[in-house]
């Protein structure tokens, strides 16, 4: 008899893009984010979930040092991009945000025309040499956002005049212009109808063959679709961190079986 | 189940008491608006008319057309003697009265009735033109000359027979003589657009005054107040709104600036006085010390407009550029200080139209001397704007100190002026406003 | 059916199928492979069937697993959300056609050492063969969501019924002409009530293909045309 082989699934052994170990947060007095530690594969989309207040989008914004623009934000212990720790004082946040790029909840175009929009990062990183070097990479932004051919004859059109879905498309385009090697990504979907959501969701999974995505999301279903590991948090504590599949058939913290199953109080 | 009560089951068709009484409230409520808007809409119509129909008839002047040969001689002989305007007179006076006589209408009125129709500036301004084109010399040429003070008041209404009677300026046959030669079309009224022009005119002559220095005036300080309120005002609001960090010095420094806003503009004026003129010993009434002290006027005003301009660019934008990898300084500059240009820019011309309307601080810092000679933008001595100069609002507190009823006439008249100044501004500020409004 | 807007969704539905589909052909392999063996006395043959049934098993085992991760993971409703739930059911009705076609091999083994009995063997075989082709269209018909063709290989299993009513008569009167004969039709006769129970089973996979396609479970009875319950000679 034939041996069957298993489905074929994507085996995982990525390399650890993101490592954070002993993470602390506080709002002025409020300790908002309890020793977190998490490790982030590359080529990987982590989805971090939980209820509100839980700290996961306070925690998203520390991989990128977003929260150094709050003033009373502090944030301590150590968090490793490619083994460099990105809260040493000769890390330049700026330098820091074009590997890291960031999508966020409502979708915002620069009020300029949709090449403008997505030309702006590599204008001012240097990116490129000439207007032709700028038109690739514009175009080469576009594609991997999915929304190139829908805007190809209309570059110089505003990047407001798009409907929402193709907007947060843009977006992911304008993060993607820099070459990041990691994506965050909070709440992308929650302003979008179903459609645009998937639509976002099946560019999400083409983008994890480049880079390393960490999204935040309220609804597990989105969570579900989208990613190979699962984060929950809770009350600012990292409850439970694995694959996906396993948190949600078979989740070990009780926690997170009732969060999952809306087993709430 | 409980009884419905016969009020329970009213329909929805019948109003009930509570929507009665709620429903005359707001009638009401909505009438004395309208009143209140009618009772302002009035005043308005009623301060309008009065300054319209005061001052505009300042915009027409009576001048006295007719044809004069000046021979060479009698220029040179004019121009060898001493008092000049006084032989340019003469040849003026002979020259009307011989084409008075030509043309039969003198009437019974005097040789001195003819030359009293005359204006004063008259020989100043036929000495001009000689001087300036050569070869009108010898040759017969219409001169159009101004006619006197009172003769244009008895073409606008303010002089009649009655009045000339007892005026020791005007006579009833001079009054006569310029009918007929209204009539024969030696004399006409027509646009005065040497009221824009002309300097100031001493307090006899108010058919030669004009606002053309106190123009000028107005202008240079306005721009030296735009050069100086603009970028300080925008770079000040720029640092306090974006990069200062929040503590109890920044908070101090908003209050005080809201409070300046407020500030009676009199004493910017001693201020103005008491550092330009007396410290730091720049000329008096030159538009620089008016420019820099309006300046300090506008500066809140600037600042407060600015700052509620960038306040209202959301926050997204921000963080979507530094999300992108742009520092602070970038974001601001590539994203949200265009994005706030236009309410700047609004908030800056509504500051000069302010700052152009004041008087008192030009007041005291002596801007209100009569000059007569147009101040030059730069002169060697003097720097840059320093030359003496008026400016609109003062000019016009100027006209109303004199007795003279054409002056009354001319002051409304610039009056009319300031103000349509001031609507072309506030038009450009809401125009601008409409077209780069932008929507998130 | 137009595709999901995400591919994966698509790719997990598909692996499903594929599972349910390699099931189905093992297990009619083994049908065909045992009815052949069990005619030839293929003992060795007999032998790999029975070792075969592992793997469906393991195959089973494999797709409660996928399935239930694809409930979970994607939340399907309505046509995808049967499709599933029909698919778990099938597997259960191939499993069990596995187990039986095993039993069919087990007792080759014991009949090889007995005589054989005429005509019974390739009334047998052409039993399996039957049941074996009606698999493969209840299948072709799930894959293809084709209600018609499950309707129609569910009438089928009257032909079944009938061989096997043959079948039993013959049995009884063998029996009673020889009682040496008994062992022999006692094992052949289990082997033939397994094969008119696989029918069945494709019958009820059949339902299951008709409720994930149109939504509603057919209403009518199943034909049966099986009187031996009440059978006397």
């Amino acid at each position: 008899m034939n041996a069957v082989n298993r489905i074929e699934r994507p085996v995982n052994m990525n390399d650890i893009k993101i490592a954070a170990k002993g993470v602390q947060v506080y709002y002025a007095d409020t300790h908002a984010i309890k020793d977190v530690n998490v490790e982030i594969e590359d080529k990987t989309v982590t989805a971090f979930i939980g209820p509100s207040g839980c700290g996961k989008s306070t925690f998203l914004r520390t991989l990128n040092r977003m929260n150094d623009t709050i003033d009373i934000c502090r944030v301590t212990g150590d968090i490793r991009i490619d083994g460099e720790d990105i809260y040493d004082p000769k890390v330049d946040p700026v330098q820091l945000r074009a590997k890291v790029g960031m999508v966020f909840q409502k979708p915002n175009p620069f009020p300029k025309s949709i090449y403008d929009n997505v030309a702006y990062g590599p204008k001012i990183h240097g990116l490129a040499r000439n207007k032709a070097d700028l038109d690739e990479i514009v175009e080469k932004a576009l594609r991997r956002g999915a929304i190139w051919d829908e805007v190809k004859d209309r570059l110089h059109a505003p990047g407001t005049g798009l409907s929402g879905g193709q907007q947060q498309r843009l977006c992911i385009a304008r993060a993607v212009a820099t070459e990041p090697e990691v994506l965050l990504m909070d709440e992308p979907c929650s302003a979008l109808d179903p459609i645009a959501t998937a639509q976002v969701e099946e560019l999400i999974d083409e983008l994890r063959q480049r880079y390393s995505v960490v999204i935040v999301t309220h609804s597990m279903q989105q969570a579900a679709r989208v990613s190979q590991k699962t984060a929950f948090f809770h009350l600012g504590n990292l409850v439970e961190f694995g694959e996906t599949d396993k948190i949600f058939t078979n989740p070990e913290d009780p926690r997170t079986e009732s969060y999952i199953s809306g087993r709430i109080g | 189940m409980t009884d419905l009560s016969a009020s329970n089951s009213s329909s929805l068709l019948t109003e009930d008491k509570h929507t009665k009484k709620r429903n005359a409230a707001e009638k009401r409520f909505r009438a004395y608006g309208l009143g209140a808007i009618i009772l302002a809409c009035a005043m308005l119509v009623v301060l309008l008319v009065s300054i319209v129909s005061n001052g505009a008839s300042s915009f027409k002047q009576t001048y006295i057309s007719f044809p004069v040969t000046i021979s060479q001689e009698e220029f040179d002989a004019a121009e060898g003697s001493i008092l000049k305007t006084g032989a340019y007179n003469k040849m003026l006076q002979s020259a009307l009265l011989s084409y008075l006589t030509t043309n039969d209408l003198l009437g019974e009125a005097t040789e001195d009735d003819a030359s009293g129709l005359v204006s004063g500036e008259a020989a100043a301004d036929v000495r001009r033109l000689l001087l300036a084109n050569a070869d009108v010399i010898g040759t017969e040429i219409d001169f159009t000359i101004l006619a006197n003070g009172r003769i244009d008041g008895y073409f606008k209404g303010r002089v009649t027979r009655e009045t000339a009677a007892v005026d020791s300026k005007i006579t009833g046959a001079q009054l006569d003589l310029a009918d007929r030669m209204t009539e024969h079309g030696a004399m006409i009224t027509k646009f005065n657009w040497r009221f824009f022009t002309n300097p100031d005119a001493s307090v006899q002559r108010p058919e030669a005054a004009g606002l053309g220095v106190a123009i000028l005036g107005s202008l240079y300080m306005m721009a030296v107040v735009l050069c100086l309120a603009l970028p300080i005002g925008v770079a000040a609001s720029i640092y306090l709104e974006e990069f200062a960090k929040k503590s109890w010095i920044t908070d101090v420094i908003e209050v005080n600036i809201a409070n300046l806003a407020a500030v009676p503009s009199i004493v910017y004026g001693i201020l103005g006085l008491a550092i330009f003129i007396n410290f730091a010993e720049l000329h008096q009434s030159s538009p620089l010390v008016g420019g820099l002290v309006l300046t300090l006027m506008t500066l809140p005003t600037i600042i407060i407009s600015t700052r509620a301009s960038l306040k209202s660019i959301p926050p997204s934008i921000r963080d979507a550029a530094l999300g992108v990898g742009a520092s602070k300084m970038q974001s601001v500059f590539h994203h949200v200080l265009p994005l706030a240009a236009p309410g700047i820019l609004t908030g800056t011309i509504i500051g000069l139209a302010q700052a152009l309307g004041e008087t008192a601080p030009l007041l005291l810092i002596g801007m209100v001397a009569f000059v007569k000679e147009y101040p030059a933008a730069y002169s060697s001595e003097l720097g840059l704007f320093g030359e003496a100069s008026t400016a609109l609002p003062v000019q016009i507190f100027n006209w109303t100190t004199r007795s003279d009823p054409a002056f009354v006439e001319r002051a409304s008249g610039a009056i009319i002026t300031l103000l349509i100044f001031l609507l072309i501004m506030n038009a450009f500020a809401i125009f601008l406003r409409k077209k780069f409004e932008r929507r998130w | 059916m137009t595709q999901h807007i995400s591919s994966a969704f698509d790719r997990d539905l598909e692996g499903v199928q594929t599972l349910i589909v390699k099931m189905g052909g093992l297990v009619e392999h083994a049908i065909l492979e045992a009815a052949q063996s069990l005619e030839a006395r293929d003992v060795e043959r007999a032998e790999l069937v029975r070792k075969g049934d592992k793997v469906i098993d393991m195959i089973e085992e494999q797709i409660n697993e996928e399935a239930a991760r694809v409930i979970a993971l994607r939340a399907p409703v309505s046509k995808d959300l049967r499709s599933l739930l029909s698919v778990l059911k099938l597997a259960a009705n191939l499993e069990r056609m596995g187990d039986y076609a095993k039993n069919m091999a087990k007792r080759t083994a014991i009949l090889a050492e007995m005589n054989a009995i005429d005509g019974t063997d390739a009334a047998l075989r052409r039993m399996s063969k039957e049941v074996q082709s009606m698999l493969s269209d209840a299948l072709d018909a799930y894959v293809r969501g084709d209600a018609e063709l499950a309707e129609n290989v569910r009438q089928r299993d009257m032909d079944v019924d009938h061989m096997y009513n043959a079948l039993f008569r013959e049995f009884l009167t063998f029996m009673m002409e020889d009682p040496r004969n008994i062992s022999a039709c006692m094992h052949m006769h289990f082997i033939a009530k397994n094969v008119e129970r696989m029918g069945d089973l494709v019958t009820n996979m059949c339902e299951q293909v008709i409720y994930a396609v149109t939504g509603e479970m057919p209403d009518e009875d199943r034909p049966k045309m099986d009187n031996t319950t009440s059978a006397r000679i």
